[in-house]
């Protein structure tokens, strides 16, 4: 069985739930953290907004299918540190960059390819990233692990697009009301959709607004996966009640020998 | 209660509350996800009855006119409050997912706090669609948006039945070797009750564990363990 409870997970309260609130487990273990996994998740986007500004040069329209397609890849250090959360630990930026070779590989590539519009995909990243079984073995746990919450994860995917959407509305009504009307004028927003296709400032305010929302929502989005995750080790395992067991057979020993004597 | 794992300030979904009579109670906040879809389907259910409305006051004219901005302002208002504070908490949309407007002391919600929530939903819905709400709701313990917060609210899961013990599965009973504490005798339990759902391989190396205690192993050891956690149960009724 892969991985097995650590005796000190002491930093959640493990028990079988219903899925909706083992997601809600999962965002308050991301909102305990919140100002590192939103750190960790910007500087993980820096790199693929470079990308995305160079392919802007070329096709505008392009940058912002790419910097959507990469975003598996930022989920990826998010996990990494919330499982560290999990048993109580803050790894420093530095631990992160340095422990990279355990949660940069594991499906990586499946992710951004075959496996780009799973429609789970933070529930599933753990079996990928942190399990690391492969091949039939991988599927079989999926399997496994899917029963009775796979369309929780695939909820959980839904809403948190629904929720970036609903930050980059937000994002443009918030700056339609602080931008004095002068601004606009300059910019000439109301020519950006027209006849010739979408004008390239539209192109990078989209960009520079999923950008943001994608920082704000993916800590969250990961956490809830992994909450999530977590759950169904408790259903299916019984995996909540591990350390308590381990505890309780060390009593054992003591006490026969005090009964001898 | 289930037991659970974890320190004594893990982050945890429950929030154990005192109600003014005394009595405690553990609360379960509601998350965004299931909120943000009941707030879903009351919009459909409003939306429907503003649409039935519309066909039938489309006879009167502009009089019809005039009693369908009015009745608009009933439904849009009036909806949710209405259906708080006389449907034990719970509008169409919140029954659904099992979610209930309780005060943040555990009683049920009344005419000020419910109105106060529902108002202030013009502030959570800003900038558009409730992103401040959205926001909140993730600033804070307990999920409560701007509302909530003003006006002293929750949003809880109804259909989570904590406490209630699964059955053990009929067997012998034997007395445990040693005096074992209220949580160690609840650790006992909630394994021999809950291994009744495991496949046998994982309750085999889980009782592996307890080997030193039981001095069998596998099955052999679980069915142990049942034996004790037979005993616990009889000794608590």
């Amino acid at each position: 069985m892969p991985g097995r409870l650590p005796m000190n997970a002491e930093r959640v309260a493990l028990r079988p739930r219903p899925a909706a609130e083992a997601i809600d487990l999962g965002l308050k273990l991301a909102r305990a953290s919140w100002p590192r996994l939103v750190l960790v998740a910007a500087l993980a986007q820096l790199p693929l907004l470079a990308l995305a500004a160079l392919v802007f040069l070329w096709q505008p329209g392009l940058a912002l299918l790419v910097l959507l397609w990469f975003q598996p890849t930022v989920d990826r250090p998010l996990l990494h540190v919330l499982s560290r959360e999990l048993l109580g630990q803050r790894i420093s930026l530095r631990q992160l960059v340095r422990e990279r070779g355990q949660w940069w590989t594991g499906m990586h590539l499946a992710s951004l390819s075959v496996f780009r519009f799973h429609p789970a995909r933070s529930f599933t990243l753990p079996i990928w990233q942190l399990e690391r079984a492969s091949g039939s073995a991988r599927r079989a746990r999926t399997r496994a692990l899917n029963h009775g919450a796979g369309g929780s994860g695939v909820l959980l995917s839904l809403m948190g697009s629904v929720f970036e959407l609903i930050l980059i509305f937000g994002l443009f009504g918030l700056f339609g009301w602080l931008l004095p009307p002068s601004a606009w004028e300059g910019l000439n927003a109301p020519g950006w959709i027209g006849p010739g296709g979408v004008a390239d400032e539209l192109w990078a305010a989209l960009i520079v607004a999923y950008a943001i929302s994608a920082v704000l929502v993916e800590p969250f989005y990961v956490g809830g996966g992994f909450g999530l995750y977590l759950n169904q080790r408790c259903r299916l395992e019984c995996w909540d009640l591990e350390p308590a067991l381990r505890r309780l057979a060390e009593r054992a020993p003591g006490q026969r020998q005090a009964e001898a004597a | 209660m289930f037991l659970s794992s974890g320190g004594p300030d893990a982050i945890d979904t429950r929030f154990p509350v005192e109600t003014p009579d005394g009595i405690e109670l553990a609360l379960h906040p509601a998350g965004p996800i299931p909120r943000a879809l009941a707030w879903l389907i009351d919009l459909v259910i409003r939306i429907g009855i503003m649409f039935a409305l519309g066909m039938v006051l489309s006879f009167l004219g502009a009089t019809g006119v005039a009693l369908l901005i009015l009745a608009w302002f009933v439904v849009n208002w009036w909806y949710p409050v209405l259906f708080e504070v006389l449907s034990a908490g719970a509008t169409p949309g919140k029954k659904v997912f099992g979610l209930r407007v309780i005060h943040e002391q555990g009683t049920p919600v009344g005419w000020g706090p419910s109105i106060v929530r529902n108002l202030l939903r013009q502030v959570d819905f800003l900038p558009v669609a409730y992103a401040a709400g959205l926001v909140s709701m993730l600033c804070n313990q307990r999920f409560q948006r701007l509302g909530d917060l003003a006006a002293g609210t929750l949003v809880i899961y109804t259909n989570i039945a904590e406490g209630r013990n699964s059955e053990l599965p009929e067997g012998p009973i034997e007395t445990p070797p040693l005096a074992f504490s209220p949580e160690e005798q609840q650790t006992l339990l909630s394994f021999a009750e809950r291994s009744a759902k495991l496949n046998p391989e994982r309750v085999g190396e889980l009782a592996d564990l307890l080997q030193p205690l039981t001095g069998e192993t596998g099955a052999d050891s679980a069915a142990r363990v049942n034996a004790w956690a037979r005993w616990i149960k009889g000794t608590r009724h």
